[in-house]
């Protein structure tokens, strides 16, 4: 019997036993589904609020907290030089998110930055009689690639990548890597200077002949170099130039504003700017004077912006001039 | 150390850091920075644990610390007192109390956890469209399965977590 003829029954004078309980159990559904409908509700709208939350691991976090308080110091984290302070950017790509929930069924991503116009790989480190599958971004495109153990690699555009085997691989250029854990199989990276193991985790390496670097998003990373092995954790970098390695906490919230081409200043001065501009743009943006811009801040996001489109905006927000020389920007005076 | 206080103290811990960060962030807008003063809570209080008796009200306790540091952050980047408009709205200086900003963070660290509880698959799918906010038809092209599928494993998403936080979905207004 549908509904329409359960009331309509009810509803005359000889209504029976049956039509009530039968109106009955489904007023009683009714009510079941219209909690049900309720609390998904409520879940879906408390889901949307998750979108910037993140896992802060308390189990790692306990073991470093509980060997501070078996030392009677507590830890230094930061070094004597840290890169401008600034705010971290807390976009999520649709195509690698950073969401942690996600990266329960993907891994870490290693990012892998070559700076430099050459793109040969260092005689090095390519091995004669290999046979691996060669992968290369096209000069101002990115490239998405799935590797056969389930990594998936995002290629910035003029780089280049070879798989060597399951596990291994040579980079140079740029790239963010998202390896799939597997404890028994380290994932390997060789640099033309160095070389990075991993188990799972995200970060992002920079590597070419000259500068090497290195940055942790998520979980930790071995980097080996002249037979020393630096571990980083989450937050850290490192930099080898001229075969000096140091280590050092990235401030920098716009470090890997390539990824998604979002450069976030929030009330950052005039040289971190120009430093983020010039990591960013592969450039070299310099301040003739620093002195000129002790006093000027800067609190805006670009997307998508040209190098010049935001230096012709700085020059009405600002007043800045810069004049170009090759591939160096030097910007003087300002309203500041 | 007393090896009771301890694992107690590691069980407070345990429970809170992770809505504790997330609270942190929210206001100071930087993940290390707020789990340095997430840290520096718990430093304090154990610091302080012969004298502070935190066993009701825990939860308060921590997470008005956890505001007045992040605060306190807040104030010296900016360099003055003024606080912007925009860290006030996001500080919520207003009617709620910290008890009703707590309990707000502890049902999503509840969800967070349930959601990480779900069947791979089926959280996936849940995760690319409630979190980061994909459309089914962009789930289903990036998966390569039907929307029918997407569909599916949404409901199969929301039924589940609806075992899961069961008892916890009358806390939500």
């Amino acid at each position: 019997m549908n509904i329409d003829q359960i009331i309509g029954r009810m509803m005359g004078n000889d209504s029976m036993g049956d039509e009530k309980s039968a109106l009955e159990s489904w007023k009683k559904e009714a009510e079941e589904n219209i909690k049900a409908l309720e609390d998904i509700r409520k879940i879906s709208a408390l889901s949307d609020t998750l979108k910037d939350y993140q896992d802060f691991n308390e189990d790692d976090a306990w073991s470093a907290f509980e060997n501070t308080l078996s030392q009677t110091n507590h830890k230094e984290q930061t070094s004597p030089f840290e890169i401008s302070v600034a705010e971290v950017n807390n976009n999520t790509e649709k195509k690698t998110s950073i969401f942690s929930l996600r990266n329960i069924s993907r891994v870490a991503a290693i990012a892998v930055i070559v700076l430099g116009a050459l793109f040969i790989f260092n005689s090095q480190n390519s091995d004669e009689g290999f046979i691996g599958q060669d992968y290369a971004s096209e000069i101002d495109k990115s490239l998405d690639v799935n590797l056969e153990d389930g990594s998936n690699v995002l290629l910035d555009a003029g780089s280049k990548m070879r798989s060597k085997d399951e596990r291994t691989v040579s980079l140079k250029g740029r790239a963010f890597f998202d390896v799939a854990r597997d404890e028994n199989s380290q994932f390997k990276i060789n640099l033309p200077v160095g070389e990075i193991t991993v188990l799972g985790t995200e970060f992002t390496v920079v590597a070419d002949d000259k500068h090497t670097e290195v940055f942790v998003e998520e979980g930790s990373v071995a980097y080996k170099f002249q037979g020393a092995t630096y571990t980083l954790v989450a937050g850290e970098f490192i930099q080898v130039v001229d075969n000096n390695v140091e280590k050092l906490q990235m401030r920098d919230g716009n470090y890997s504003s390539w990824k998604n081409k979002r450069l976030l200043f929030n009330d950052n001065t005039m040289s971190e700017v120009v430093e983020a501009l010039s990591r960013h743009f592969g450039k070299v943006v310099e301040l003739k004077d620093v002195k000129l811009f002790k006093n000027c801040n800067v609190k805006t996001t670009f997307d998508n912006s040209s190098l010049e489109d935001i230096l012709n905006e700085f020059s009405t927000t600002h007043g800045l001039k810069y004049e170009v020389k090759g591939d160096t920007y030097l910007v003087s005076s300002s309203d500041c | 150390m007393d090896k009771l206080d301890k694992n107690r103290f590691k069980d407070v811990f345990k429970k809170y850091y992770n809505p504790l960060c997330n609270f942190a962030s929210t206001i100071v807008n930087d993940h290390k920075m707020a789990q340095d003063i997430v840290q520096d809570v718990f430093t304090i209080l154990w610091d302080k644990r012969e004298n502070v008796s935190i066993n009701t009200n825990e939860k308060s306790y921590l997470f008005q610390a956890v505001k007045n540091r992040s605060i306190e952050v807040l104030r010296k980047r900016k360099n003055d007192v003024e606080v912007s408009k925009a860290d006030y709205n996001s500080i919520n200086l207003g009617n709620s109390g910290i008890e009703e900003e707590a309990k707000n963070y502890m049902l999503k660290e509840f969800l967070y956890k349930s959601i990480r509880q779900l069947p791979p698959k089926c959280q996936e799918i849940f995760v690319m469209n409630k979190v980061n906010g994909l459309t089914y038809n962009e789930i289903a092209l990036d998966l390569d399965i039907s929307v029918k599928t997407v569909e599916n494993q949404i409901g199969k998403a929301y039924r589940k977590l609806r075992e899961l936080m069961e008892g916890k979905l009358s806390e939500i207004r």
